[in-house]
């Protein structure tokens, strides 16, 4: 747990806020996942040479996650948006088992990571089309899966008839999964995770290899279906702000494997830019600083008027704003918020940082 | 013990469904059998008609049925040896293991499982090497105890798998380049009494196949099915495969659980 407190004491000036959310992340009795000061190092990879040249040497050792806590909360629908690299993907290998941490804690609906309880109350969609066997049809490959999870002859063929056609690949069970287009097999993906029927579902890119309009197919369906129909509580790995933001109740920000920030999109938006932005159009010139207000962007607009964007630190700060515009002879033709893109916001939290491994 | 066989069952339902898929590829392989098969009927001609050098050697049976009961244990050695292995590599790069180590499935049986086929498969070539040997080549049977026969192929699974399961785990670490199989494989092969009768070889390497299980194994099955010999006459060739199981299989699964926890430390256990 050391390393976890150094890398709080480490946190940079631009990390939004951990405690944006203060309720999703608090563990309590009705915490599917919890994750407390999560570390997770990986040896480099040594080329011929320095094995050659150094052949002792303990290779160095990467941070993949570094203190990254989470909490969330039964039916909740949470986005774990981060670049390549950010460790997405170490956090839900870790979360499944098959990848185990050097410190911190993590546990799944009370059950800890590692335990042989796990599959039962957690299921992975992998983002990996490659993870069925490619000659054998989608009730064939449901099958294998369903007898490993040792469900019984009967209770097995309904399991699976009854997947096949939630997922609507009942009228394409029997045909070979190599026939299957991209979102046929991130749907046969599905039900492969729900074969137990576990309440909570990790999900690896789900619509990594999907074209637009099967990607918002698929996520009104993870929305619809399985959020809000089946109260699945779910946690998305994705690079898609887009896809967390129409998809997710709340954001979890990774990068370089540390939590940057985890708050509602909106909270993330508000928070994000330390404040709340205006755009204001003028006439006559404003002042070059405010005492309320940062100006971000100033426009002269060539007839006289000139339009600025400002950040004050809350809407109450409004007031004392346009009493220093009209102190300043500048008249306001127009006074707007504006909520920022959240890719702007996005940029801001991660920064321009290089990701730390080739792979999350 | 059920969920091991429930597993095991899903394995031979999934290998039979692929091999299924692939007609032309089995009637090869019985035809491979075949050809085998005779290659060895020729040669055994060429080397042993009048030959009484070599039937001392091989314990008084010619050399096409000293093959035939070498080649039928083979089969199983090979399984044995590499099967898991191989099916294991097979699952890492198809990107299959990760979806099955995330089911309730154990990862031992995950792996003494993935070998499920092959061992009905080597069953079924044993037994084509049989049906040849007896009724395309002449070969006659002497069966003293068929379940001597058997029981020495089932020591024989049991104490290779040891070996195999640690040849396994060097696979999920290493992920390539698997030294335990090379040196086994060779050296049963050469010194096991499976081609080359123990008995032929130099005085300074003879000792070497009384280290080597299938030595003991093939004995066995010749002795039960060639020369008409019961249980009690081929029971130091079980003990001492019994032995074998007892020191091979701890060390197996005993490697395997570090090499696991080596990989799921490193998070290289599904990379390959």
């Amino acid at each position: 747990m050391r390393a976890a407190g150094a890398a709080r004491a480490r946190r940079p000036a631009n990390d939004v806020s951990l405690h944006a959310v203060s309720t999703a992340n608090t563990p309590g009795d009705r915490a599917a996942i919890v994750v407390r000061d999560l570390v997770k190092t990986f040896p480099r990879r040594r080329s011929a040479g320095e094995i050659l040249r150094h052949p002792f040497h303990r290779p160095e050792r990467i941070k993949a996650l570094s203190g990254v806590s989470l909490t969330l909360q039964r039916g909740g629908l949470l986005a774990l948006l981060g670049p390549n690299g950010a460790g997405k993907t170490t956090l839900l290998k870790v979360l499944c088992g098959l990848v185990l941490p050097q410190d911190g804690h993590a546990e799944v609906l009370g059950v800890t990571v590692g335990s042989p309880a796990l599959p039962s109350v957690l299921g992975l969609v992998h983002g990996d089309e490659r993870s069925f066997y490619w000659r054998l049809t989608a009730r064939e490959n449901l099958s294998f899966y369903a007898r490993l999870y040792g469900l019984r002859s009967g209770e097995r063929q309904r399991r699976v008839a009854v997947l096949l056609e939630r997922v609507r690949l009942d009228a394409d069970a029997d045909r070979r999964f190599a026939d299957f287009s991209s979102g046929m097999k991130q749907r046969l993906a599905i039900a492969r995770a729900l074969l137990a029927d576990p309440p909570v579902l990790l999900m690896d890119e789900p619509t990594r290899s999907l074209d637009p309009v099967s990607a918002a197919e698929l996520r009104g369906w993870i929305r619809d279906d399985l959020h809000v129909g089946s109260g699945k509580t779910i946690l998305i790995a994705t690079h898609n702000l887009r896809e967390a933001e129409t998809l997710c109740d709340t954001i979890a920000v990774l990068a370089r494997g540390r939590m940057r920030a985890l708050a509602t999109p909106a909270e993330l938006r508000r928070k994000g830019v330390g404040g709340v932005v205006y755009r204001l159009r003028l006439r006559g010139r404003p002042p070059e600083q405010f005492r309320v207000a940062e100006v971000l962007e100033r426009r002269d607009g060539g007839d006289g008027t000139t339009s600025i964007e400002v950040r004050i630190g809350r809407d109450e700060d409004l007031d004392p704003l346009l009493a220093e515009l009209r102190d300043a002879g500048a008249a306001v033709l127009h006074c707007a918020p504006h909520e920022p893109d959240l890719e702007q916001i996005f940029h801001q939290i991660v920064g321009d940082e290089p990701a730390a491994r080739g792979s999350s | 013990m059920i969920r091991l066989a429930q597993t095991s069952w899903a394995f031979l339902v999934r290998d039979l469904q692929t091999e299924f898929s692939y007609r032309l590829a089995f009637l090869l392989q019985v035809s491979g059998l075949f050809v085998q098969a005779l290659m060895w009927f020729l040669l055994a001609r060429l080397v042993s008609g009048g030959n009484e050098r070599l039937l001392e050697q091989t314990g008084g049976l010619e050399y096409f049925p000293f093959v035939l009961g070498g080649l039928m244990v083979s089969r199983f050695l090979d399984v044995s040896l590499n099967a898991y292995a191989s099916q294991i590599r097979t699952e890492q790069t198809t990107g299959t293991l990760e979806a099955m180590m995330v089911t309730p499935a154990r990862l031992w049986h995950l792996i003494l499982s993935s070998a499920s086929f092959s061992y009905v498969f080597a069953a079924f070539q044993s037994g084509m090497y049989l049906f040849f040997g007896v009724f395309v080549f002449d070969v006659e049977l002497d069966v003293g105890s068929v379940l001597g026969a058997v029981a020495a192929i089932l020591f024989t699974i049991v104490a290779i798998s040891g070996v195999g399961v640690l040849s396994a785990a060097f696979v999920l670490y290493f992920k390539r380049g698997n030294p335990i199989n090379f040196l086994i494989s060779t050296s049963s092969f050469l010194f096991g009494d499976v081609v080359i009768p123990a008995q032929s070889l130099p005085d300074g390497l003879a000792w070497i196949s009384k280290l080597v299980p299938t030595s003991y194994a093939v004995d066995a099955v010749r002795g039960a099915l060639l020369r008409g010999e019961g249980l009690a006459e081929i029971a130091p060739n079980l003990l001492a495969l019994a032995v074998f199981s007892a020191v091979l299989v701890p060390l197996g699964l005993f490697g395997a659980r570090i090499a696991v926890r080596r990989a799921k430390l490193e998070g290289t256990l599904v990379q390959y």
